[in-house]
């Protein structure tokens, strides 16, 4: 009567063991969860409350400035534009009446939106404190959506992606720009070589970037069509590794990553600073200083709701001009008279 | 917020919500901002927007402007109706209040003209 008494207690124990085990592992983010949101929040508050915060925004600020020269080669006028990760109007300050009439500016802090540059007076705005991965648009009600900077923080790309498509009409357009592959390679591979060195391993300091292919497969599969993807190198100098880390910080881009460590010990820094310099380091021309660069890898990409009314491709076998013909251009321009099509 | 932002809101992310639309406005504060009337951008939002959702908006907020249940037919034609329609759209801004969820009621502050619609780890979908 005791042994079986025993072996069912014991069979209770391992079944509540088994359901706490299961409950921790519940409470665990999924393995879809990278970054921590609220620590990424918390980083751009902390930014945009800074009174020099302005003095950080040269990067963002090239980059809007390059995706609105995007924007204005879509020769066609937008009704109603969001702006997801306006930061502080990075693109929006850009914009003009011919392109766009309605836009609503959004970031994830309130104190963002507040500093945040309007477009010029005609076009009307609004204002949204808004999580880019939970976006709180009604389907089908979008024009244009643009993204600058901002979605290289976002844990579910391909969620954000199927959502952005689901929020914008038949024939609207998303307009991105996204740190990519190499950002920051230099900064990276000095921080892990001083790790190994000093800490016996490595650390995860610097935020996982995406790959072109990867993000033009995501693109395909969230249903955008007739996608445009392309990339650009930023390289910009600074005196030194603590110069960039120093800007870093003001944009709000540091490290956010769920796994990060919480702080980086001395000895490291000085050996990543001096393997940096070492590694990377060169001699400016004009004033002879020493300095090092560091690499930004931008992602540019433009996918459009599919419509009917969007051009399709010939059917195969249609053409009637062999590729191979290529150097015969002269002649075929002016026989084109004579091509049915 | 203007109810023109309002009229593209959902709470379709929180957990367990179907359709979240239309938030119902709670205003607390109503500011009344004057803009040039511009027909042509009028006339291009009628469309596109849920006309049902803008008049109840509108009456929430104490500004119904005797706009009409139902969309009438030849409303390009109806210069009257047309400069009601902007003044609801891009004059009347709520300033200080409230969104709330259809169907769970949960609240979305807007403080300084400006929705709050972050969410909680726990209250997404």
């Amino acid at each position: 009567m005791n042994i079986l008494k025993k072996s069912a207690i014991n069979k209770n124990i391992k079944l509540s063991i088994r359901k706490l085990n299961s409950l921790k592992n519940a409470n665990e983010p999924s393995s879809m969860t990278v970054f921590d949101r609220k620590a990424k929040i918390i980083q751009k508050q902390r930014a945009a409350i800074a009174e020099d915060s302005s003095v950080y925004d040269y990067i963002k600020d090239e980059i809007g400035y390059r995706l609105s020269d995007r924007l204005f080669d879509i020769k066609r006028q937008f009704n109603l534009v969001v702006d997801l990760g306006c930061g502080y109007g990075h693109v929006s300050k850009h914009i003009s009446i011919d392109n766009v009439k309605e836009l609503i500016m959004c970031d994830v802090s309130q104190e963002i939106l507040d500093k945040s540059q309007n477009p010029e007076p005609d076009v009307k705005v609004s204002k949204i404190v808004v999580d880019e991965e939970k976006l709180p648009f009604d389907n089908d009600s979008i024009d244009l959506l643009i993204s600058c900077l901002n979605l290289h923080w976002v844990n579910n790309l391909p969620s954000t992606f199927l959502q952005i498509k689901n929020c914008l009409k038949n024939d609207g357009v998303f307009l991105g720009a996204m740190f990519a592959g190499d950002t920051l390679y230099e900064l990276r591979s000095s921080l892990q070589l001083a790790g190994i060195e000093r800490d016996g391993g490595v650390t995860p300091r610097i935020s996982p970037f995406v790959r072109l292919r990867d993000v033009g497969a995501l693109m395909q599969s969230a249903g955008f069509s007739m996608l445009t993807l392309d990339t650009d190198e930023l390289i910009i100098r600074y005196p030194s590794m603590f110069e960039l880390m120093w800007d870093l910080k003001g944009m709000g881009e540091n490290n956010a990553a769920l796994k990060r460590p919480l702080r980086l010990n001395k000895d490291t820094m000085f050996s990543a600073a001096t393997l940096y310099n070492k590694l990377y380091g060169n001699q400016d021309k004009d004033n002879n200083t020493q300095g090092i660069p560091a690499t930004f890898q931008i992602l540019y990409m433009i996918g459009w709701k599919p419509d009917p009314s969007q051009p399709k491709p010939l059917p195969r076998g249609s053409g009637q001009i062999s590729i191979k013909d290529i150097g015969k251009l002269d002649k075929i321009v002016k026989n084109m008279g004579k091509i049915e099509y | 917020m203007k109810l023109l932002t309002h009229n593209l809101l959902s709470s379709k992310c929180l957990k367990g919500v179907k359709v979240g639309y239309p938030l119902r406005i709670v205003a607390k504060d109503v500011k009344i901002s004057e803009s040039e009337y511009n027909m042509e951008f009028v006339l291009k939002m009628i469309p596109k927007l849920d006309w049902k959702v803008l008049v109840n908006a509108a009456e929430q907020i104490g500004h119904g402007n005797n706009l009409p249940i139902e969309l009438i037919e030849d409303y390009e034609d109806d210069e009257e109706l047309l400069k009601k329609i902007h003044h609801v759209l891009m004059e009347v801004e709520v300033i200080n209040g409230e969104l709330i969820c259809p169907e769970t009621q949960r609240i979305f502050p807007i403080s300084a003209g400006i929705p709050n619609l972050l969410l909680n780890e726990d209250e997404v979908s």
